[in-house]
């Protein structure tokens, strides 16, 4: 270490003083510790130990230089993937956690519906498509109503991620379901606000075609939507 | 004959059998592999039964099946809701160890259809219901028209010790009962085990119970036409002149009788004669038994078997009809039987 001072005698000297005889010990100082080599080449293929290894240094280089940037790249899936950067940890899959979150998008949706403070009272497809279209879905308490894959049908949850084929839903047993959107109609309700006549309050039931949501959260934002016929249905 | 318009369903075919059954058959081992009991087993809705014989045979008939009492038909309609079948007393007394028959309305080919037999529910339904409703099925096989909506076959096993209140595909058939297919539809329903019980738990969903006999009706001086003993494969004109007149005969049509003369602008039939029979040919009164409802296939079976054991030598015929639109027609004369199946 270089804080030792230089009279004090090398640990490894001492300690190789136990195993070995002076002389000996002195050889293996000398050439295992103090003159040992440090490697600065990372640990990929040697160039000069084969050919195979020399083609692919080779290439490599050439392809580096031809690169106008040298900024880092973005991650790769698989990368993602190891570095675990998007998933949900598992003391936070836990289905309470994201009731308020519903709650909020609730009062979200009835404000982007222009249902709150009792503004209006019905909605009709012409005027909710395009604002539906462009809302934002984490919060959503979303049930699988019909799909190719019998397996998905019946499955409720909270979306916790909107990607763009998929929806990530929390169930209430706390289990995360990743859902594919292609050729499934997921459906949610929007209830109306309290006011004196809280009996007959019925929630309004929407039905979303997942074909046509598949795109991601703030795209979608931005998208212009098309009238769609689906001769699947 | 006429050229096939493209929007035509494929033409509907009838199979002719000629078959020869054993003198006598034993009761408690009916050949069920044989024609004609796999016939009659193989449809297993049937609404209309008509048997035709000559006259003594007839009355021996009509005396076994009164005191038998095998001729009475005793069937239920009734209102219910998909989930009242799978859940409560209808569901452990008849399906889990009862054996019942049910079918419920609906056009088929155009409506959703169910029915439930030997513990096996049925449902016929279309694309969109089919992927609401969550189940494994298959599709139904058009015959490969092209361009037509595709329906779909969900069948569920319910007598497996996996069908049971808790278990997960259990559970996910009870939730498509009660979200997807709610609706409350007509059913026939018979007790297989106890055919003329009127008690049970489907008393408590108001059946209408309906009780018959079979109608008797007679056709005097029918001319008959001459039986082969044997049909050969090629021998097309045979099986439709013997089928044509069967079906004459089940519809009490004057044209078979003696001595019917009918414009012939209206009908140009004459019953099928060999050249060296005289024209009186030979004439008896028949007699024809129709009963309409609801039948399994085991009632048409007991029915069978006490018309062979009155018939004797002489020969009878029997036709049926069932819900999907197929028949079936059986002639034995002494040994030899003929089979036509219609499926259209």
């Amino acid at each position: 270490m270089a804080t030792q001072p230089k009279s004090a005698s090398h640990i490894a000297a001492s300690l190789l003083a136990r195993a070995h005889s002076p002389d000996t010990a002195e050889t293996l100082l000398r050439e295992k510790v103090k003159q040992r080599p440090l490697l600065l080449r990372p640990t990929s293929p040697d160039p000069t130990l084969n050919a195979r290894a020399k083609r692919q240094y080779e290439r490599h280089q050439k392809a580096k230089a031809q690169r106008k940037t040298n900024k880092p790249r973005p991650l790769s899936a698989a990368q993602k993937r190891k570095l675990s950067l998007y998933d949900i940890p598992p003391q936070q899959r836990k289905y309470s956690i994201y009731e308020p979150v519903h709650a909020m998008w609730c009062a979200y949706m009835r404000e982007i519906l222009g249902l709150s403070e009792g503004k209006k009272s019905h909605v009709d497809a012409q005027s909710a498509g395009p604002v539906l279209v462009s809302a934002d879905y984490h919060g959503a308490l979303l049930e699988i109503v019909r799909s190719r894959c019998p397996s998905r049908v019946g499955l409720k949850g909270i979306v916790v991620k909107d990607t763009k084929f998929t929806f990530e839903l929390i169930t209430k047993g706390d289990a995360l379901k990743t859902v594919p959107k292609e050729y499934t109609v997921f459906r949610f309700e929007v209830l109306l606000e309290e006011t004196q006549e809280s009996e007959s309050r019925r929630p309004m039931v929407f039905e979303i075609h997942g074909n046509q949501f598949e795109t991601r959260a703030p795209d979608r934002a931005n998208k212009k939507f098309r009238w769609h016929f689906d001769p699947d249905l | 004959m006429f050229l096939l318009n493209k929007d035509e369903k494929s033409p509907p075919k009838c199979y002719f059998t000629s078959s020869s059954l054993a003198a006598y058959i034993d009761h408690a081992q009916i050949p069920r592999k044989k024609k004609p009991f796999s016939t009659i087993l193989a449809h297993t809705f049937t609404h209309t039964l008509d048997i035709a014989l000559p006259n003594p045979s007839a009355e021996t008939l009509q005396k076994v099946l009164s005191n038998a009492k095998d001729g009475t038909l005793h069937f239920a309609k009734v209102y219910l809701k998909l989930e009242d079948i799978l859940t409560g007393d209808f569901f452990n007394a008849y399906i889990k160890t009862g054996n019942i028959l049910m079918l419920s309305e609906g056009r088929p080919g155009v409506d959703p259809v169910f029915s439930l037999s030997d513990g096996i529910l049925r449902l016929e339904i279309d694309r969109p219901t089919f992927e609401r409703v969550g189940l494994e099925g298959k599709p139904i096989p058009s015959a490969g028209r092209k361009h037509i909506k595709v329906r779909y076959a969900v069948e569920l096993n319910l007598r497996l010790p996996s069908m049971v209140r808790g278990k997960p595909g259990f559970e996910r058939v009870l939730w498509a009962a009660r979200n997807v297919l709610n609706h409350s539809l007509a059913w026939v329903f018979c007790n297989l085990r106890e055919p003329n019980d009127s008690a049970g738990p489907i008393a408590q969903h108001q059946p209408v119970w309906k009780t018959s006999q079979p109608q008797v009706e007679t056709l005097r001086n029918v001319l008959i036409p001459p039986f082969p003993d044997h049909v050969s494969e090629n021998d097309h004109e045979t099986a439709e002149e013997l089928l044509e007149w069967l079906s004459l005969v089940n519809i009490l049509s004057p044209r078979v009788q003696k001595g019917d003369n009918v414009d012939p602008a209206i009908s140009r039939y004459e019953v099928p004669t060999t050249s060296n029979e005289s024209a009186e040919g030979s004439t008896r009164d028949l007699v024809r038994l129709r009963w309409r409802g609801f039948m399994p296939s085991a009632f048409i079976e007991k029915l069978l078997l006490a018309t062979l054991k009155s018939v004797g030598e002489d020969w009878y015929a029997i036709a049926a009809r069932s819900f999907d639109g197929q028949a079936y027609t059986i002639l034995q004369n002494g040994s030899h039987t003929m089979t036509w199946e219609y499926q259209g």
